[in-house]
């Protein structure tokens, strides 16, 4: 009679009962490896536009980030293993411990490839992964768990040297970059374009707006040119910021338009041109969701700093860092964005970068993102306008604004949410007077032509809509315009004829002598003629964004207007119009699209719309 | 014929893709998971066929 073949296998022998420091090191192993592990499969990811999301951009800085992240996170966890071990009779609990740290490391890694896997699948793959290597483990507990220590400095020196490597990399690019740029005129004047992410243009001083939000921009207002009816290309940070760097249209790049989150190389962008006739281009964002390097903003820059502007920044460029910072840190009260770059954050950084590169004419972006919901101000800023009440955080959720239901709260919420906004305001404006004095310090703001602008406005209960992004009525696309430098831009200028953005790379380039092929091609400084009666529209798309609330345009299909002097006219993709006479009715409450004698006027309207998303509505229309 | 597999290639995109993926993505880990029990079934199916 033959035993079963089970029997007969030679069993390994038991290990001795751990000790706590055993636990703790090869916690700190394990974390050591699956930190350099998601590091690696987020930077391979990242080579390929569109896998990461609007969540998961990162740069070279999570080879240092990602194995800290995830000795904070396993150290304190391996505790409670390593007391089970000691009570418990039965020698399951290390093998607990390698089984539940795999599972995290596998959900981890398959939630940053979203586009092929849902958050179901990337559970059952963790705990597949888990399972894979735990059984592993188990069949030769000793041998294993010696390796798993004995591991723990060569996995140290391994992932400080990558990440030194990683980060020395990007300097050693950007110099070479620098060095390889063609000479440039030592006449050439600076330009520092800022956009202000979310900032509408009826609550900045200089448009008349009863609070003194912002008496720097308004300085500067008077010793520039003010553009009163501008308007941004889209009512989203990505698709306007894509027209603002290529001048198109955003049914043309197509950035934010079918689920495509990025910005492609098929257009050439402002800051590759810039770059191109011999200027430093450095982009300093601090709205890293939407400009970060993975929408393909960065193109053009030789130097662009996005992420990784605080520690907590850092934290949450993990999946597992982010999982706790916006799930848990709001049931304690944390209900601003976390890691939240802050205008005096991203002035360090350009002043920073400025210092060290002297010696060519530098083209610099700045995004603010100070004034986005969920509207915190920083302390000190908050209650200058009304009392520092905190009706904003009426949820326990981190309400970060377009990308959030939509619900429009009651009229005591709204007001809060005004005056907060107002008080980010007033900071920024502020910092951006902060950075305007230490770019004189260093007499390079003499030298400099500034243009202040907003990527697109906000809601606040108009038309039934807050945040941004539903609709493209004037409170989400009107914007600040304001164009200043000494010697070069007339000062104390309005002009009141309608532009969007799509003409800042032409303005741009024609201010520095840069020929302006290739891109939108009438640049404001046609509009500062006061003999131009061109009278173009000034044009806006917003493209059906799925999971938009159904109560919104932008949820339903694609939405288009044009501006003109007098007109407003704002068509969606049922085919439904709305036209609103601007002189009589700023606040576009009363639809005209079916007055008889406006037939003509309608029609005009139409013909100037853009006629790109008129290709694409069935694409558009996927979910 | 070719219309049908034209027509098919051009519904699939980012939208498809996910369910797919997930499915397959889903059964791997379901394998991982019940490693044992899925060779053991294997073994058995083939014992079915194939007599030693």
């Amino acid at each position: 009679m033959s035993l079963p073949r089970l029997e007969l296998a030679p069993q390994p022998p038991e290990p001795p009962r751990r000790s706590f420091g055993w636990f703790i090191l090869a916690a700190g192993s394990l974390a050591l490896a699956f930190g350099l592990g998601e590091a690696l499969v987020s930077l391979c990811l990242g080579t390929r536009q569109g896998i990461l999301s609007w969540k998961t951009g990162n740069s070279v800085k999570i080879l240092f980030a990602a194995p800290a992240v995830y000795l904070l996170i396993f150290l304190p966890a391996a505790v409670p293993f390593a007391l089970l071990d000691r009570t418990l009779k039965q020698r399951w609990s290390e093998v607990a411990m390698v089984f539940g740290f795999t599972t995290l490391f596998g959900i981890s890694v398959t939630t940053l490839m979203r586009p092929w896997f849902s958050a179901s699948a990337s559970v059952i793959l963790g705990l597949g992964m888990a399972s894979v290597v735990s059984r592993i483990y188990n069949s030769d507990r000793t041998r294993w768990g010696l390796a798993l220590v004995s591991s723990a400095p060569r996995l140290a020196a391994a992932a400080l040297l990558i990440g030194v490597i990683g980060a020395g990399s990007a300097s050693v690019v950007e110099r070479l970059t620098i060095a390889r740029l063609p000479a440039v005129t030592s006449s050439a004047p600076n330009v520092l374009l800022i956009v202000m992410d979310t900032q509408r243009a009826d609550h900045l001083t200089p448009y008349g707006y009863a609070r003194p939000t912002t008496p720097r921009l308004a300085r500067l207002a008077e010793e520039g040119v003010r553009f009163t009816r501008a308007t941004s290309p889209a009512a989203t940070t990505l698709p306007s910021h894509s027209s603002i760097m290529t001048g198109q249209l955003v049914g043309e790049h197509g950035a934010g338009v079918n689920g495509k989150l990025f910005l492609d190389r098929r257009f050439p962008t402002l800051a590759e041109r810039m770059r191109d006739s011999g200027y430093l281009t450095g982009g300093f964002v601090a709205n890293t969701y939407w400009t970060g390097r993975h929408t393909g903003l960065n193109r053009g820059f030789v130097h662009y700093e996005d992420f990784y502007g605080s520690l907590m920044d850092g934290f949450t460029r993990t999946v597992m860092g982010r999982a706790i910072a916006y799930q848990l840190f709001p049931m304690f009260g944390r209900v601003d964005i976390p890691g939240r770059k802050r205008a005096e954050d991203v002035n360090r950084e350009l002043l920073g970068w400025l210092d060290s590169r002297r010696g060519r004419p530098f083209f610099a972006f700045l995004n603010y993102f100070d004034v986005h919901a969920p509207y915190r101000p920083p302390p000190g800023w908050a209650g200058r306008f009304s009392s520092p009440g905190d009706s904003v955080a009426r949820t326990r959720r981190i309400e970060i604004g377009a990308w959030n239901e939509g619900t429009v709260p009651d009229s005591a919420v709204l007001a809060a949410w005004r005056d907060r906004y107002d008080e980010s305001l007033l900071y920024l404006d502020h910092e951006i007077g902060a950075l305007l004095d230490s770019l004189a310090a260093r007499q390079l703001l003499e030298h400099t032509i500034v243009i202040v602008t907003a990527d697109h406005g906000e809601s606040f209960g108009e038309h039934g809509t807050v945040h941004h992004g539903a609709t493209l009525y004037l409170e989400q696309i009107h914007v600040p315009l304001i164009l200043w430098g000494p010697g070069r831009i007339p000062a104390g200028k309005w002009v009141d004829r309608p532009v969007d953005l799509r003409a800042i790379p032409a303005t741009v380039l024609e201010a520095v002598g840069v020929p302006t092929l290739g891109f939108h091609g009438r640049s404001l400084f046609a509009s500062l003629d006061s003999r131009d009666t061109t009278g173009d529209p000034a044009l806006s798309e917003g493209p059906l964004v799925p999971g938009n609330p159904p109560t919104w345009q932008t949820g339903k299909g694609w939405v288009k207007s044009a501006v003109t002097q007098r007109w407003h006219l704002v068509q969606l993709e049922s085919g439904d119009r709305e036209l609103y006479d601007l002189r009589i009715d700023p606040a576009e409450l009363h639809n005209l699209a079916a007055v008889p004698e406006l037939r003509d006027t309608l029609t005009a309207l139409e013909r100037a719309l853009p006629g790109t998303f008129g290709g694409n509505i069935a694409a558009g229309s996927l979910r | 014929m070719h219309l049908l597999g034209f027509s098919l290639a051009l519904y699939v995109g980012p939208d498809q893709i996910l369910p797919l993926t997930s499915i397959l993505g889903a059964i791997g880990g379901a394998i991982m998971i019940f490693w044992r029990q899925v060779v053991g079934l294997f073994r058995r199916i083939r014992s079915v066929f194939v007599r030693e």
